[in-house]
């Protein structure tokens, strides 16, 4: 840790600001305060500030433990350093309804009884040195870093330290700092436009520290570059390896020609997956792995390092991507709730076994020193598919590029049987740059609106069947299924379904299509998907599946519901064979109709 | 970088209880320094809520081999140490060797057990050297009674009440939350106070939790001296048979 360097300040500089922000709500008002700060504060202490009017210590991605000082504990502390019962910052507690407050009370209190404090400095003749910045910053990383045994009682006494050496506005800022209860209104944007006024001379220099910011999310790091060096040290910030950059974010429309005409006519569609959108860095052998938060969850995807070691062919790059969960075997898609039995921090390499993923890359915006967030995406997907080396599980995200919109709509309804959520569509003229830290229409998600949700299960006839991938090599692995249309007397596609067979099964299959396999499709089969082998319709299996979707790729009631898309079944999954019942006895593509229909629900859209 | 500067080494005799010392010093602090000089080692060190210090120093002549030619600093982590001390054996002796970047461990014993840590750069504790006033009470009692009288007065409360009436009497006592409490009377003439220095009548209360911390000191020391005022700070002394002391100063409880 940092020792106390010359040039400090007194904290009771920032506990003043701190109570004026409080009394102000306007963000003119806030900024003219922060304005003030910053300009009295050292530039080399400058991020200490920055951070506590965060209420952090350090940016999140930073990985620095919580303070771990609950209100228990900061009630014991609090008692420990004013030299009274619990009981009575108990009952202060109730009267006041914050504990800052109560700190602030009892310090005054303790002020006015007695010659100081309560603790030994009095006696000591010591002490009555004001606290500084560096010294309250550097005790709360204290207190956050102590872990293991005693580390309880150290994080009290720590505080309480702190508050017996702290004036009754200090004190009650401390508190309400280490219960995370700063609540001083004050967001990033007013901390950059305060930054833009004291040291860039106004709103002008305001875009530059923003744009600083957005590559390099650190508000403290920015702070003290600008503040020691000026704003032009900000106009050559690069992303940096291991920094997080602020993820570029994308509008959301539902009409396929209206997305299209808004990227410019023509744009790169990629599947959207339903998974943990990943912003990977890798310099050298090290890998990290950011959230769209911005969070560091490298700890959660070990198995994404090693890809990333081995799958980036540069030195230094940062990649996104999204991470979701597989089938190990079909390599299908897994639906976000699989992924998230990874959040855990404990026996992550049993979750690691349990929840395979595959990261689906979709852009790069670093490699090699050369910062290409500045670059427009056609050049970024030319670096990216020379970086990427691709495997199974490492690839670039499925996409086409395209100015139809009957095309988008088709590969967009492919993309949901598959299992993603929809597709993005990115403008690829020569403005199509990454946009970081910013919403906006050069990228547009296309999601449904409706889903049908399957409540009961159906029975569908196998018709063929495909060798499967990874363990299952050389196997049958995954059936094509159909449903019956008595008014033709033929069988359409639903789906291919590869989950939910035990070993067991798949080890049977072979011996139980043996009988039934025929050079080419069946005559009473309707399929616009060639299978790897095809069957007599006889086999029926019971299957469940997440919903009922519309697919380009399957026969079941095409046109039915929408030109050019049949229904289908998303994340489909065998339950049992159904030996007892004839291909005839197969749900109908009627009554799959039906069931979608009955089901259709509008999709509300969660934040 | 440092030049070819020599190591530190010391070696102590008995591991176990530089044990106890570490056990105490634990309660109270998470990081340390520990000075070594050529006339001997000490550790100050303050507990971060400021309300106890604890001053050890263990002059060279308590230690089997002290070849120490320059000052030098050991920063450790109190925790880590106390761990592998745990390790040890009655008996054992305590090997160290402390270099600007490296401190090395070595219990010896039927086997030498080894350990390195880097050597950590701890903070000085803002502490004033000299005291800056003076007890009106001294007594020096037995290790024991004292560690019997804190436990005893732990039955009943928090706090503990130290008061010296007169040039013969000391009392102990727990003192309850609901005003119970228990009491221990010891006295000159019957011989549980040793030597007793009282200048005018005192009376003081200190934390219960806060003289836990170093009963542990009562396993390797004799005899602990208690010196007071009214409302004013606590010391304990512990006087090592091998030489040596531990100085606990404590706040008062004022209430």
């Amino acid at each position: 840790m940092a020792k106390a360097s010359a040039a400090d300040m007194p904290f009771s500089e920032v506990a003043k600001a701190f109570e004026s922000l409080e009394m102000v709500s306007a963000r003119t008002q806030l900024t003219v305060i922060l304005v003030k700060l910053f300009k009295s504060t050292p530039p080399s202490i400058i991020d200490k500030v920055v951070y506590l009017i965060q209420g952090k210590l350090a940016p999140d991605w930073k990985g620095v433990p919580e303070l771990g000082v609950g209100e228990k504990l900061l009630i014991t502390a609090i008692a420990m350093a004013y030299h009274v019962p619990e009981s009575r910052v108990e009952s202060l507690y109730k009267t006041l309804g914050d504990l800052g407050s109560v700190a602030e009370r009892l310090a005054r209190e303790t002020e006015a009884k007695r010659k100081k404090t309560a603790g030994l400095l009095a006696f000591m003749g010591g002490g009555g040195e004001p606290l500084t910045v560096t010294k309250v910053f550097n005790t709360l990383y204290r207190v956050a870093t102590a872990q293991g045994e005693g580390s309880r009682e150290l994080k009290i006494k720590l505080v309480a330290g702190l508050l017996s050496e702290a004036s009754p506005l200090e004190a009650k800022y401390i508190v309400r700092f280490v219960q995370g209860k700063l609540r001083l209104g004050v967001g990033d944007a007013t901390i950059l436009d305060a930054l833009a006024v004291a040291f860039g001379g106004g709103a002008q220099a305001r875009p530059i520290i923003e744009r600083a910011y957005n590559l390099q999310a650190d508000l403290g790091a920015i702070a003290r570059i600008v503040a020691e060096h000026g704003v032009d040290a900000l106009k050559d910030v690069k992303p940096k390896v291991g920094v997080p950059i602020r993820p570029m974010l994308a509008e959301r429309h539902n009409d396929p020609a209206e997305i299209l005409r808004k990227v410019g006519g023509r744009g790169l569609v990629e599947y959207k997956y339903d998974g943990e959108r990943g912003q990977i860095h890798k310099d050298g052998d090290r890998v990290y792995i950011f959230s769209r938060r911005l969070e560091n969850i490298t700890h959660m995807y070990p198995d994404v390092v090693e890809m990333a070691r081995r799958g980036i062919r540069a030195e230094k790059a940062i990649v996104e991507g999204e991470i979701v969960a597989i089938d190990p075997d079909t390599l299908e898609l897994r639906p976000f709730q699989e992924l998230m039995r990874r959040k855990r921090k404990h026996q992550i390499h049993k979750a690691m076994r349990e929840v395979p993923v595959a990261v689906f890359l979709f852009d790069i915006l670093y490699r090699d020193g050369e910062d290409l967030t500045v670059k427009p995406l056609p050049e970024r997907r030319r670096n990216l598919e020379e970086v990427i080396v691709p495997s199974e599980t490492w690839t670039i995200a499925t996409n086409i590029v395209t100015d139809n919109p009957d095309e988008l709509v088709k590969f967009f309804l492919k993309a949901i049987e598959d299992g993603a959520e929809g597709v993005m569509v990115k403008a690829i003229h020569e403005k199509s740059i990454y946009q970081a830290g910013a919403r906006g229409w050069l990228w547009i998600k296309f999601k449904r609106d409706y889903k049908s949700e399957m409540i009961d299960t159906v029975d569908l006839v196998a018709v063929g069947g495909f060798y499967g991938k990874g363990r299952r090599g050389g196997k049958i692995g995954t059936l094509l299924m159909a449903a019956y249309d008595p008014e033709t007397d033929t069988f359409k596609t639903v789906c291919k379904v590869g989950s939910g067979f035990t070993d067991e099964d798949l080890n049977r299959m072979e011996e139980i299509f043996k009988p039934y396999i025929i050079p080419r499709k069946h005559p009473r089969v309707d399929s616009l998907i060639e299978a790897d082998v095809w069957f007599v319709p006889a086999k029926v299996a019971e299957i469940i599946g997440a919903e009922l979707t519309l697919s380009p790729m399957h026969t079941c009631c095409l046109n039915a519901v929408r030109p050019g898309a049949g229904i289908s079944i998303r994340f489909p999954r065998f339950i049992r064979w159904r030996d007892d019942k004839r291909p005839e006895d197969a749900t109908t593509t009627k009554e799959l109709l039906e069931m979608y229909r009955r089901q259709l629900k509008k999709i509300e859209e969660q934040a | 970088m440092p030049a070819e500067t020599m190591a530190a080494k010391i070696s102590y005799p008995d591991a176990k209880a530089f044990q106890n010392i570490v056990e105490a010093l634990s309660k109270i602090i998470d990081e340390v320094s520990l000075k070594l000089t050529p006339e001997g080692a000490r550790i100050r060190a303050m507990d971060p809520a400021k309300i106890a210090l604890i001053d050890i120093w263990l002059p060279s002549s308590a230690f089997l081999e002290y070849s120490v030619e320059e000052e030098v600093t050991a920063g450790f982590n109190v925790a880590g140490l106390l761990k592998l001390l745990r390790r040890g054996r009655r008996g054992d002796r305590l090997d160290l060797e402390v270099t600007p970047e490296k401190i090395t461990v070595r219990m010896v014993g039927d086997v030498v057990k080894k350990y390195v840590f880097n050597n950590l750069e701890v903070l000085e504790p803002e502490i004033p050297g000299e005291l800056p006033f003076t007890f009106k009470v001294s007594a020096t009692i037995l290790a024991d009674l004292f560690k019997e009288a804190v436990k005893d007065a732990e039955t009943v409360g928090e706090t503990m009440e130290l008061e010296a009436p007169d040039e013969n009497t000391l009392y102990i006592r727990g003192v309850g939350a609901e005003g119970g409490g228990v009491e221990a009377r010891l006295t000159v003439e019957a011989g549980q106070i040793i030597e007793y220095r009282v200048e005018e009548p005192c009376k003081s209360r200190y934390s219960i939790d806060y003289l836990k911390y170093v009963l542990s000191l009562t396993k390797v020391a004799d005899t602990a001296i208690l010196e007071f005022s009214s409302n004013s700070p606590l010391r304990l002394r512990f006087t090592m048979p091998s030489e040596g002391r531990v100085d606990y100063l404590l706040a008062p409880k004022i209430e």
